[in-house]
């Protein structure tokens, strides 16, 4: 692949909508190729510089005043469609990801297909617990599934769970919530298969955690006592290592 | 949370966008009152409290698109593909430090004379992106253009600012095209 090539494809892939075998020949060459690597430094620096350049001059007092102060202090009310869009929506995209660890012949295609899912889910959580506490939830689960619902222990609040069935396999949802952002905790019984197992990889509670990412949505994927946790959520990983 | 602190957090933000953008004080103070109000007239459609700062850009830039269509038209949106080719640190074949041969020796009104200066597309997606630090996939949302429009647009703006800073340093006699140090 040609360097302007690669770099077409690699300025904006922050969030692609599809893995393209484009893609991933673009992404071999820039790290192989050092003027691609240096292209890419000196994009991403040029930002940092420019803001540290710039001195931000406050909003005059007057009009922040009468902005603040013009009468309106309402409370928001997000509504609760929209959280409840969000929530599923990521729950979607872990049962995808789960449907995935569980179908090992299927990866990519499939995942892609959840993710589609998971936005038509949105709008419906329809939570079978409702509970931020873990033995209630582990509770609820014991006469639903047949292995042990065990909620990983994050630093984000605990919603409540819903049982999920794809592809005749039981998973566990959890819905999770850190700083305004949804995070789902997707479980099930089994293995991460081995397609799913990529190279880039984190240590999370000791454990390794195998990291993909679809649509904007990161998707963290690891196994403990014979259950595959898939954590999906808006967070970048170095945000989602802060929760562990 | 409430209106007043949720549009506090970003009042400053929209101000220094607001200049860029009317590049001058009264125009500027305008459209962050008009964001303001109509911000506080439309929160219902705020999804959650962390999308504010992109919906409250969307706001703002919407309203300095309506104002400035009324007075001039826009310019004509032909985007041509870039090749990628040319990279950041280099200028008329030399290699330069962008950090200690350009925005080390420019002053900050030069910084903000150079990013006034880029036409009004190419100078919104470096605000957005490069200043405000928002997502490629909100200001594609904010700017309701394309991936490959936004990609495009802040390849050229980065050049030209980086072009126009060149100037600047040149000018005041701090840069002195070097031989190629890569």
């Amino acid at each position: 692949m040609k360097c302007n090539d690669s770099r077409k494809i690699n300025y904006l892939a922050e969030y692609p909508q599809v893995v393209t075998e484009d893609m991933l020949e673009a992404k071999r060459h820039a790290s192989e190729c050092r003027e691609c690597r240096e292209f890419f430094e000196g994009e991403k620096s040029f930002g940092a510089l420019l803001r540290n350049a710039v001195k931000r001059e406050p909003l005059p007092e007057e009009l922040r005043n009468k902005i603040l102060n013009s009468g309106k202090t309402i409370k928001t009310h997000f509504k609760p469609r929209y959280r409840i869009f969000a929530v599923a929506a990521s729950i979607l995209i872990i049962a995808i990801a789960g449907y995935m660890y569980s179908t090992y012949t299927k990866s990519h295609p499939i995942l892609e297909k959840i993710v589609n899912d998971h936005v038509k889910f949105l709008p419906v959580p329809q939570m079978h617990v409702k509970s931020s506490n873990p033995n209630e939830i582990r509770e609820w689960f014991r006469g639903n599934v047949n292995f042990p619902v065990l909620p990983p222990s994050i630093s984000a609040t605990l919603k409540g769970g819903r049982l999920c069935i794809l592809d005749k396999k039981h998973f566990a949802l959890l819905f999770y919530e850190h700083s305004g952002s949804p995070v789902s905790v997707f479980i099930t019984d089994g293995n991460v298969p081995d397609d799913l197992k990529t190279k880039k990889e984190v240590i999370i509670q000791d454990k390794k955690a195998y990291v993909l990412h679809r649509r904007g949505y990161t998707i963290l994927l690891w196994e403990d006592r014979g259950l595959i946790y898939s954590l999906v959520t808006e967070m970048d990983v170095k945000e989602i290592k802060k929760i562990f | 949370m409430d209106f007043k602190e949720l549009i506090e957090k970003h009042l400053d933000s929209l101000w220094f966008t607001a200049l860029r953008l009317a590049k001058n004080r009264e125009d500027a103070e305008d459209l962050v009152q008009e964001t303001s109000l109509k911000a506080y007239e439309n929160i219902d459609s705020l999804r959650s409290e962390n999308k504010a700062k992109a919906w409250l850009f969307k706001i703002l830039t919407n309203t300095f698109i309506n104002k400035y269509r009324k007075n001039k038209s826009l310019p004509e949106e032909v985007d041509v593909e870039p090749d990628f080719l040319d990279p950041l640190f280099y200028k008329n074949g030399h290699y330069f430090d962008m950090e200690k041969d350009m925005f080390s020796c420019v002053m900050d009104e030069d910084v903000k004379n150079a990013v006034d200066s880029l036409p009004i597309e190419f100078r919104t997606v470096v605000l957005l992106v490069d200043i405000e630090e928002l997502s490629y996939k909100d200001v594609e949302g904010i700017l309701k253009i394309s991936s490959g429009t936004l990609a495009s647009r802040l390849y050229r703006g980065r050049r030209l600012l980086r072009d126009a800073l060149y100037e600047y340093a040149k000018r005041e006699g701090f840069l002195k095209e070097k031989a190629n140090e890569v």
